[in-house]
């Protein structure tokens, strides 16, 4: 086996594995890269985020032109060419990682197409198409991301059960498709095939969808995924699914779904798993917890000292924004810089129509903590520009902290939350109290001046509404 | 069988303690006054002993938590014998709140060292510093000067914010930093001796610093480049004291109360009253209104070397008591040292410093100032020697001893008067009546 001697090593080359890399090298590190894929970007920018929203953007498109009838703009019904729209994704997926590696090798980043494993606390093994190499480093970066649960019960070896990357191929437009999860993935892969075609059922274990965000947050949504999809089961858990010539026939258990349901495609979109177990952590004395999350500090430092995790492999939320800005910081810290990772809030975006976002405390969760706070939220009925954008399924709501109105956390469903919940991110890590954003002029008309006329609630100076 | 929780005890005067070390782990078995965590006060290292016996099923705490009275520590399976061992822990919701002890081992008060009295300094280790902000907090700071701070290793968690709405503004953190510099308030790390591969040389090792070493540390490194320290050497002909005090001692050995008095509680009365007259030697110095603080009172620090450490207990009001209740309280003192016993008010309020190494030997050397003191009275080896009469050399009891003080507001005629008054009163003890 060849030996070599390496600087700082960062395994898997996702966004967060790719932004550790890029920081480091431009903090003077010399940087080796291990990916097992040819291309960097790891799941979020070649089988999950990216092409997602590329087909999601069909979708919104599509729903956009129906919209448009009753108002006296009427196109024809859509026809879809799946080898173009398939060619289109890949187009921008090549984009991005071209513009990746042009990047990398900017900053003379060795890279390794292979697959890493731990020898021990300070040396790798590294298994390419030609060779397999030994490093040993001085810091590494664990940065190998997550999978797909499998629960069990499921004929996975059937090609009509999908995982998130199987839906994003778009093979063929399945009549009945049949979703295990109603989380955030299961909801986007819902929205995009509803809107090709597919009769969509959700069959989801808790007793609401998208559980992490509030119930008032999320019920714009809610409302029209009740009209739009055949059935949604919550509190509803899949016992088996039977694989048959013609059909899937997945057998449920809840109080309020039927036994058996038929599907054509089934999607299982259940939650990820981290991929601490694929590094042969067992060589080193790196600590995961019961989940098989890496354990780090604030500072994402395992508890082996010149090793580092970030992104998914760490644990919840499993985000591409949260890994790539801890691989900054632990790029950073590796490299002596005073840095942590010290966010008061990650935002959460689900891509559906309308869109859910929502950044720092929930209401659910200030409430269990105990902590007290006052509430302005906006329902955008009575906002003209969602009024003429034909998009008045949302609501902006916001915490602020009872004693010092500083903001806890926001929520936005609606057309476009996603663009619009960063505010609430700035104005919650700069500790903006309800009044400075009431009083920061939003343009009008527009979708953003929700979230001001919501701080105009808490503070009870609103004028586009009563306040309560 | 039941879980109690181990709450910091009544710890004195003090709140937001950080927890230097933590001794149990869960699972570890416990006897009553075990201790659970190492305090680090103001003043010293506190031990908190644990009040129930039992089996530790939680620790709520981890090295560097601030803690306060009350603040939980562990939860604790308690044996049910074990509560009814110690019947007198009183009702089984409440924990009993031990009196916190200190931890000094130390055999003669009177042979001490280097007077240094450990104090928190709020200096961080930059590389642990988070500066994480919680949400709705009092103060907040954005996500830039997180990391200004965290730079400049200072711990936003002791900066008050003065912008709107409790911002902690750049400049906050830059008048903190500031005043570090010049003295007060937070010390910044004023950089590190580099060192090389000394094991290139010859066989080496490494030892950890005691814990109160690694307290004292920054407060001597504040001390030594902060204070411009002068030292003024003197000595003083004791004969007469000494043949005073070997009558005392007779006199003592028949008495009911017998105690051993050494030349320390002379020298206390004698420093005492020279503070009387040279009261800039009894005070501190506020830098940002440019005062000094005279204090009507002569609270003495003793500096005593134990195996931990240095450690500063402090005799109160030591110009309200004779020579040998000093004598027999600095034996007491020697014997909780020896017991744990030591409260943090113990340590606490000294307004003058005294380091005698005399017990040990030297003929002079240069204490450290103890801020935020001014002054340091440093002793050293008594010894027999020969002094010119006019006629003839005589054998006299000679005692060497040096003063450091700040000479930012104790100029040189006055220190030099001071020593002078204070061998003066070494060499005759009825002065210290006038």
């Amino acid at each position: 086996m060849q030996e070599k001697k390496t600087d700082l090593v960062v395994l898997g080359g996702g966004p967060g594995g790719y932004s550790a890399a890029f920081r480091a090298a431009d903090v003077g590190r010399k940087v080796t890269i291990i990916e097992k894929s040819a291309v960097l970007g790891g799941v979020c920018l070649n089988v999950g985020c990216i092409p997602s929203k590329t087909l999601l953007h069909l979708a919104e498109v599509i729903e956009e032109a129906e919209k448009l009838a009753p108002l006296g703009v009427s196109f024809g019904k859509p026809t879809f060419d799946l080898e173009k729209i398939r060619a289109h994704r890949d187009s921008v997926i090549h984009t991005l990682t071209s513009g990746l590696d042009s990047l990398c090798k900017a900053r003379k980043i060795e890279r390794i197409v292979g697959v890493g494993t731990f020898l021990s606390d300070t040396e790798l093994m590294v298994v390419t198409d030609k060779e397999e190499l030994k490093l040993t480093f001085e810091d590494l970066i664990i940065a190998v991301g997550s999978r797909s649960v499998q629960i069990p019960g499921i004929p996975y070896e059937d090609e009509r059960i999908w995982d998130s990357t199987k839906a994003l191929e778009l093979t063929h437009i399945p009549k009945r498709l049949a979703i295990i999860g109603g989380g955030i993935i299961g909801l986007e892969v819902a929205t995009m095939y509803h809107a090709l075609g597919s009769k969509i059922t959700i069959v989801e274990m808790m007793d609401s969808l998208i559980p992490p965000a509030d119930r008032d947050l999320k019920q714009p949504l809610l409302k029209k995924l009740k009209k739009q999809y055949e059935a949604i089961y919550t509190s509803t858990k899949v016992e088996k699914v039977e694989a048959k010539k013609e059909s899937l026939t997945l057998h449920l258990k809840g109080d309020n779904a039927p036994e058996t349901i038929e599907a054509d495609a089934v999607l299982v979109a259940v939650g990820r798993k981290a991929n601490s177990d694929g590094i042969a952590l067992e060589n080193t004395t790196i600590k995961t917890n019961g989940r098989g999350w890496i354990e780090v500090d604030k500072k994402l430092r395992t508890n082996v000292s010149h090793v580092f995790a970030i992104g998914d492999v760490v644990g919840d939320p499993m985000l591409a924004h949260k890994s790539s800005h801890q691989g900054k910081v632990a790029a950073e810290v590796a490299s002596g810089q005073a840095s942590a990772f010290t966010p008061m809030g990650i935002p959460s975006v689900a891509y559906t129509s309308p869109e859910v976002a929502w950044v720092g405390l929930t209401e659910t969760e200030a409430k269990e903590k105990g902590i007290a706070f006052k509430k302005g939220s906006f329902p955008w009925t009575a906002n003209g520009r969602a009024l003429s954008a034909v998009a008045t399924d949302g609501v902006s709501k916001a915490l602020y902290d009872e004693k010092t109105g500083r903001l806890l956390g926001a929520g936005i469903c609606g057309k476009n939350a996603g663009e619009l919940i960063s505010e609430a991110v700035v104005a919650l890590e700069m500790g903006a109290v309800s009044e400075d954003i009431a009083l920061s002029i939003h343009p009008h008309p527009t979708l953003s001046e929700t979230f001001a006329i919501a701080a105009e609630l808490a503070e009870g100076t609103a004028t586009d509404t009563l306040n309560r | 069988m039941a879980i109690k929780q181990i709450l910091v005890p009544d710890i004195g005067d003090f709140s937001d303690v950080p927890i230097i070390d933590v001794y149990i782990k869960v699972g570890d078995v416990l006897s009553v006054e075990d201790s659970v965590v190492a305090l680090e006060s103001e003043k010293a290292v506190i031990d908190i002993p644990s009040p129930f016996a039992g089996t530790i099923t939680k620790v709520l705490v981890k090295e560097g938590d601030l803690v306060s009275k009350d603040s939980p520590i562990a939860e604790i399976e308690v044996a049910a014998e074990g509560v009814e061992e110690e019947g007198k822990q009183g009702s089984d919701e409440e924990p009993v709140k031990e009196q916190p002890v200190v931890k000094v081992e130390e055999e003669k008060p009177e042979e001490v060292a280097e007077a240094v009295q450990p104090t928190q300094v709020p200096q961080e280790n930059k590389s642990d510093l988070i500066n994480e902000q919680a949400p709705g907090a009092v103060y907040h700071a954005t996500p830039s000067l997180r990391n200004y701070a965290r730079e400049l290793g200072v711990d936003l968690a002791k900066v008050k914010g003065s912008g709107p709405s409790g911002r902690i503004l750049h400049e906050d953190v830059q008048a903190l930093v500031k005043k570090a510099l010049s003295g007060g308030g937070a010390a910044a790390s004023f950089g590190k001796i580099e060192l090389e591969d000394f094991s290139k040389y010859g066989e080496i090792e490494r030892k950890k610093l005691s814990r109160i070493q690694k307290i004292s540390g920054p407060h001597l490194q504040k001390s030594w480049q902060i204070i411009p320290h002068v030292t003024q050497y003197d000595e003083a002909d004791v004969t007469e004291l000494e043949a005073l005090r070997k009558s005392i001692k007779e006199e003592m050995k028949r008495s009911d109360n017998p105690v051993n008095i050494s030349i320390l509680p002379f020298i206390i009365k004698a420093v005492v009253a020279a503070l009387k007259k040279f009261p800039e030697m009894n005070a501190s110095f506020d830098e940002d209104s440019g005062e000094l603080i005279l204090k009507h009172y002569y609270h003495i620090g003793i500096a005593v070397d134990t195996p931990e450490g240095l450690i500063v207990p402090v005799l109160k009001d030591a110009d309200t008591k004779s020579v040998t209740d000093i004598a027999r309280e600095l034996v007491s003192t020697s014997q909780r040292a020896r017991d744990r016993k030591l409260k943090p008010e113990d340590l606490s309020g000294g307004s003058f410093s005294i380091s005698s190494l005399g017990g040990i030997g030297g003929t002079a050397f240069t204490p450290l100032i103890n801020p935020p003191q001014v002054a340091i009275l440093g002793v050293s080896r008594l010894s027999k020697k020969p002094v010119w009469n006019g006629k003839e050399f005589v054998p006299r009891d000679i005692l060497p001893f040096s003063v450091a003080y700040d000479h930012r507001v104790i100029d040189g005629a006055a220190g030099v008067r001071f020593t002078t008054y204070l061998a003066s009163l070494l060499g005759d003890l009825r002065r210290v009546l006038l």
